[in-house]
């Protein structure tokens, strides 16, 4: 598996979750995210980090949707990495399959 | 030729069509039929032209004129030699053949002297001509006019045989296409429908249909098109098609209802078409009522049974400017709405009113599926129906639980966020040893209605569980505000899924409100055997790369 920041491109920045991600964490990922996406430049890209995510629901989706609107307005392409299968599947069940990169 | 000849080869002709008869290739029998009647009666031209749309005869099948066939040759009724025919329902002999008497040039160019031809009648209905021509020179008699005519009678019932059954065999098709085979699964209502067609046709122009709109809401429809047979059929399919389109575009019920009128005055001129809906939102409590033309719902429940109070409009297809108005109703826990077709009360030089007293008296509150059984039961018992009949009933559920449950545990959390993640552990916790897809349903149901509690209702809650057999069941129950709506989020949105997730992972689920206080109780069940978090698994490429 590869380093997270990819070599050949800009330095991506990296939002790491961990854990349950529910409506608790919702407002400080958002916070958190949104500060990432300001000091990324147009065109770049912002990973989050999701492997270690043990739970996911629909606030948890909400705050990703959130970051995701932000950054498209901005161009900036999110990027969920190492998707682990439980979030998969609530991605799946909310219709949200294709509307993230996933890598 | 002696006449006993000629008998036996009608006798050997009739032979034919009666074995064939079975096997329904109209096709290859017409051809063999024809052969033989050449030989019959010393023909050289044999040919069948049938009735198509109601103006035209068509050449189906020939003999020593297979270029009619292949031509396609089509005669106006009332036109020429076959037209003739069959305008007149009459047999004809014709000794001059020529522009002046034939509208065919096949015939004449071909040097036919003399024709004979008959009507194909099946009843008072024209099937088609079948005609024989001579090119010798002698004209046809009175026997030979007998003869066709007793073969013709063979070809029609052939032609009517097979008709019937690719009609009744594609109404069959249509039929279980145009009737749901699965009604909505939905914890807080229980559908329950029945068809039955009239004694003598395979299928009418009753349906009924129930689904659920993108927006959550449940649309029940009952119709009936004017007419049988597979016209009615297809103007069936036709109808429930654009009210289903337009129903999912999120329009209102009597909109819907217009659009569909102005869809059918457009372009199925001449079609009628009584209709009603019967549309509610989550936790589908109140129905809104919109009635074209059709017979009021009644509805059964611990209060008695009465008949809606409608205003209907006009039939679809009726008029060009139409509206529809809507009536509302409130279904209680137990209640019953029961939306039929009027074979079900309707009775030959009966007045409607005493159908619809009789109906009344036939049910109770009860199940979806025990209105419906005593509807047909004291209605038609073993009566065939004149009429077809649609019947789809609408039940809510009374509040009882499955008997067999045992409590798992209960706990009371406070109107924080964290108490979300404290009900997930909770919950979990409670039946250690779950299969884990089952788990991960739970885990994120129980999340997404505690985080309802704390977000909307802004209340502390209590969650309980139960279990039974083949079910686990959540409880959680609020001192807040705010009701529950089940949304189909869009990609974009970034809110509005909850809801949603539990309903599409429950295998049942509902709302209480709360009689005496603030509050109310979400509750969803959940199959211990079969979880739909399997199902939802995704099955390529998301993994990781």
């Amino acid at each position: 598996m590869s380093d997270p920041v990819e070599s050949g491109q800009a330095a991506a920045a990296v939002l790491t979750l961990s854990g349950d991600i529910d409506v608790a964490q919702s407002d400080a990922i958002l916070a958190e995210g949104e500060a990432l996406l300001a000091s990324t430049s147009s065109g770049g890209r912002l990973l989050i980090e999701v492997g270690d995510v043990a739970f996911i629901d629909s606030s948890g989706l909400s705050s990703l949707l959130r970051l995701r609107r932000i950054a498209s307005e901005r161009d900036i392409e999110i990027v969920l990495r190492h998707v682990p299968h439980s979030m998969a599947v609530v991605l799946r069940l909310g219709g949200l399959e294709g509307v993230f990169t996933i890598a | 030729m002696p006449a006993e000849g000629v008998e036996e080869r009608l006798t050997n002709l009739l032979a034919v069509t009666d074995t064939r008869l079975t096997r329904l290739d109209v096709d290859d029998l017409l051809v063999e039929v024809l052969e033989r009647l050449r030989a019959i009666l010393d023909a050289d031209t044999a040919a069948v032209l049938l009735v198509q749309g109601s103006n035209d005869l068509v050449a189906r099948a020939a003999c020593g004129l297979e270029e009619e066939v292949r031509q396609g040759v089509r005669v106006p009724i009332g036109a020429g030699f076959a037209g003739t025919i069959a305008a007149r329902r009459q047999p004809v002999i014709l000794d001059r053949i020529d522009p002046t008497t034939v509208a065919n040039p096949i015939l004449w160019e071909k040097g036919i002297r003399h024709m004979l031809g008959v009507p194909l009648l099946a009843g008072d209905r024209l099937l088609g001509v079948l005609h024989v021509g001579r090119l010798q020179d002698r004209s046809f008699d009175l026997q030979d006019s007998e003869l066709l005519q007793v073969a013709a009678e063979r070809v029609a019932a052939a032609i009517q045989i097979r008709r019937t059954a690719v009609e009744s065999a594609a109404a069959g098709l249509l039929e279980r296409e145009l009737l749901p085979t699965t009604l909505p699964q939905l914890p807080e209502i229980q559908f329950a429908a029945r068809y039955a067609p009239a004694e003598d046709r395979s299928v009418g122009g009753d349906w009924y249909d129930a689904f659920l709109a993108p927006s959550g809401d449940l649309w029940a429809v009952i119709g009936d098109v004017a007419g049988h047979g597979l016209p009615s059929a297809v103007v069936v399919s036709r109808v429930k098609s654009a009210l289903r389109s337009y129903a999912i575009l999120g329009e209102s019920t009597p909109r819907v209802l217009q659009m569909t009128n102005r869809k059918l005055v457009h372009f199925e001129v001449g079609t009628m078409v009584t209709v009603l809906c019967a549309v509610a939102k989550p936790p589908y409590q109140r129905f809104e009522i919109c009635s074209a033309g059709h017979l009021p719902p009644v509805v059964t429940s611990s209060e008695g049974t009465h008949f809606i109070s409608l205003q209907p409009g006009p039939p679809l297809g009726a008029l060009v400017d139409v509206s529809y108005q809507s009536t509302h109703v409130e279904l209680a826990d137990g209640a019953t709405m029961l939306l039929y077709t009027d074979g079900l009360v309707e009775r030959r030089g009966e007045p409607l009113d005493r159908g619809m007293s009789r109906l009344t008296a036939a049910i109770t509150e009860g199940s979806a599926e025990s209105v419906c059984r005593d509807a047909m039961l004291h209605l038609i018992g073993d009566v065939l129906p004149q009429d077809d009949i649609a019947l789809l009933a609408v039940g809510r559920p009374t509040a009882g639980d499955e008997p067999d449950e045992v409590v798992l545990g209960q706990a009371h959390f406070g109107a924080e966020h964290q108490s979300v993640a404290a009900a997930r552990a909770f919950a979990v916790d409670a039946l250690p040893d779950v299969d884990s897809d089952v788990r991960g349903a739970l885990e994120l149901l129980v999340s997404e209605v505690t985080t309802n509690c704390v977000v909307h209702a802004e209340s502390a809650f209590t969650v309980r569980m139960f279990r039974s057999r083949q079910h686990l069941r959540v409880e959680c129950t609020d001192e807040g505000g705010g009701t529950v709506t089940v949304r189909h989020a869009e990609p974009d949105d970034t809110q509005g899924r909850g809801m949603y997730f539990v309903q599409q992972l429950a295998d049942r689920w509902g709302v209480r409100e709360a009689a005496a206080r603030r509050g109310k109780t979400v509750w969803f069940s959940l199959r211990l055997d079969a979880s739909p978090f399997a199902a939802a698994a995704p099955t390529e490429g998301v993994e990781h790369v």
